[in-house]
């Protein structure tokens, strides 16, 4: 027992030590990468309610795949939720906590599920030719998403990304080869696109307040919310009465077999 | 509960069943179709167990070994293999036994009829449907009837000293088994003709007519699965998926309402039986 209670005290100063000399350097390389980095890609989600969400992801290179912008977004703040179609590659379920759950499959025959464009400066918005894995996006292009039925009207584009990223950047530096680790700015949503004041590289402006943050709690709430407890303890109730009612079944059936 | 009542009950439950995917409801369903599969048809009961087993445990498992979505990860297999490797996670585990729930509730929601007599199952349908039913209670009688036939033939043709040596050698059971079959159906044809079968509307002893009549289970439970279907309507029962993290399944009041509405058969039924 004391061995065991000195081995747990050991890994837990091992782990504390290592936990202390990796945060300077993780936050180093971080500063680095981010100045370092001058391209951007913007990620632009509108919800079915009509609530936009964006971000404006940096990174250094001249591309980089639209799984890693959405990961570099999703350490700004955007959540998402995916699902693995084996060698097809990703398929996205959720973005913001919209639909607050999804089958394992993603989504159903009659479900909502989220399209995927891509924006080109000079062609605007067309649907993605591939999936979340296979999409690369150059600097200056945009990953929109649009939560959308499955037959009906309203399923066009997301708001136009102009403004959610600085216009005015450096020339990026070439280099070969894709990106390397960047950052995401969290940029405050709007209903709409507008132009916004552009954070220097590596440093997150703080969102003004807007609707945005209530909705997304609301629905986040909205998911997580349970029933009330009356019913819950009629459901308890009910199900108990009626495997008693089975059991006395049963047992009287055992008499006569 | 007549046949009729029955057969009318198990269709609500059954779209009740089919109409939500949420764990608590589908649950209560299965333990009303229980105790009225227990109250009907114990017998059947105990046959239909190792198929259920046997049913949910084929399900679990390809939801387990199949799907690797979820947050909570308890276990992983090697990414090599095909098809299965990958994460375990609850979420899928969870996904799975809710799958088992609405099999089981399926299957036990008609498992009651399969002890009943096809004549009578036959007897319960509209007049529209009466001879639409007579097809398939002849298809299905025919099944079993081919079963019999093929260990007859076989058992005869042992004796005969014919042994199985490849499917060549089959034939000489087969064949007969067809002739057999054959020969039935044209029986059936016979006494079907000798009893004026199509010459007219369907006639029946006036002691059937009371078999006839819906009890007020079929109608409580077809009101169960009207407000079933008009809260899958209304938005007022939410689809639940585990994923992607396990959340409590929404319950609503009307929903829970509407389970009850469906179990009046599986209590009023035992509480009749015991005081009569």
């Amino acid at each position: 027992m004391m061995r065991r209670g000195a081995a747990g005290l050991l890994a837990g100063l091992l782990l504390g030590f290592l936990a202390a000399v990796a945060t300077p350097m993780a936050t180093s390389r971080t500063g680095c990468a981010l100045a370092a980095a001058s391209s951007h890609v913007a990620v632009v989600a509108e919800h079915s309610d009509g609530a936009v969400v964006t971000r404006c992801v940096t990174f250094s290179g001249t591309s980089i795949g639209a799984a890693q912008a959405m990961q570099l977004a999703s350490q700004a703040g955007l959540e998402y939720a995916t699902v693995s179609y084996g060698s097809l590659g990703q398929a996205v379920c959720q973005i913001d906590h919209e639909p607050q759950s999804f089958p394992p499959g993603c989504w159903t025959t009659t479900s909502p599920y989220w399209a995927m464009f891509v924006w080109h400066p000079g062609a605007g918005w067309s649907l993605a030719a591939g999936g979340l894995s296979s999409v690369t996006l150059a600097a200056g292009d945009a990953l929109g998403w649009h939560y959308i039925p499955q037959s009906g009207s309203g399923g066009g584009p997301p708001p136009s990304p102009v403004g959610v990223c600085p216009s005015a950047s450096p020339p990026p530096t070439p280099t070969a080869g894709s990106s390397s680790a960047g950052a995401a700015e969290p940029h405050p949503s709007t209903s709409g696109p507008s132009p916004l004041s552009s954070p220097s590289l590596g440093v997150a402006t703080p969102s003004p307040p807007t609707a945005r943050p209530e909705a997304s709690a609301a629905r986040r709430a909205a998911g997580t919310e349970p029933s009330g407890w009356m019913v819950w303890l009629g459901a308890t109730v009910i199900a108990g009465g009626l495997s008693g009612l089975a059991a006395a079944r049963l047992i009287g059936l055992r008499k006569h077999w | 509960m007549n046949t009729r009542t029955l057969g009318l009950w198990s269709l609500a439950a059954l779209g009740a069943v089919l109409l939500t995917n949420d764990p608590v409801y589908r649950a209560v369903i299965l333990l009303i179709c229980l105790n009225v599969a227990l109250e009907v048809a114990p017998a059947g009961l105990r046959g239909l167990t190792p198929a259920l087993a046997l049913t949910g445990l084929g399900a679990m498992l390809m939801n387990i070994l199949l799907a690797h979505s979820g947050d909570t990860v308890y276990a992983r297999l090697p990414a090599a293999l095909p098809g299965i490797g990958g994460p375990l996670t609850v979420e899928s585990a969870a996904y799975g036994a809710d799958v088992v729930l609405g099999l089981w509730a399926a299957i036990l929601s008609v498992a009651p009829l399969s002890a009943t007599d096809p004549s009578l199952l036959v007897d319960a349908l509209p007049r529209s449907l009466e001879r639409a039913g007579s097809a398939v209670a002849a298809a299905l009688q025919f099944v079993p009837a081919v079963v019999h036939n093929f260990g007859a033939v076989a058992d005869a043709q042992r004796m005969r000293g014919w042994r199985p040596r490849g499917p060549r050698s089959w034939a000489e059971v087969l064949v007969p088994v067809m002739v057999d079959a054959l020969e039935d159906s044209i029986h059936l044809a016979e006494m079907l003709e000798a009893r004026g079968y199509g010459s007219g509307p369907r006639t029946r002893y006036p002691a059937a007519a009371a078999q006839r009549r819906i009890g007020p289970q079929a109608w409580l439970g077809l009101a169960g699965l009207a407000v079933f279907f008009a809260l899958r309507l209304a938005g007022g029962m939410p689809q639940w998926y585990p994923l992607p993290h396990l959340t409590a399944p929404p319950l609503s009041a009307p929903g829970l309402a509407a389970c009850l509405l469906l179990s009046l058969p599986a209590i009023r039924w035992r509480w009749l039986n015991s005081t009569t």
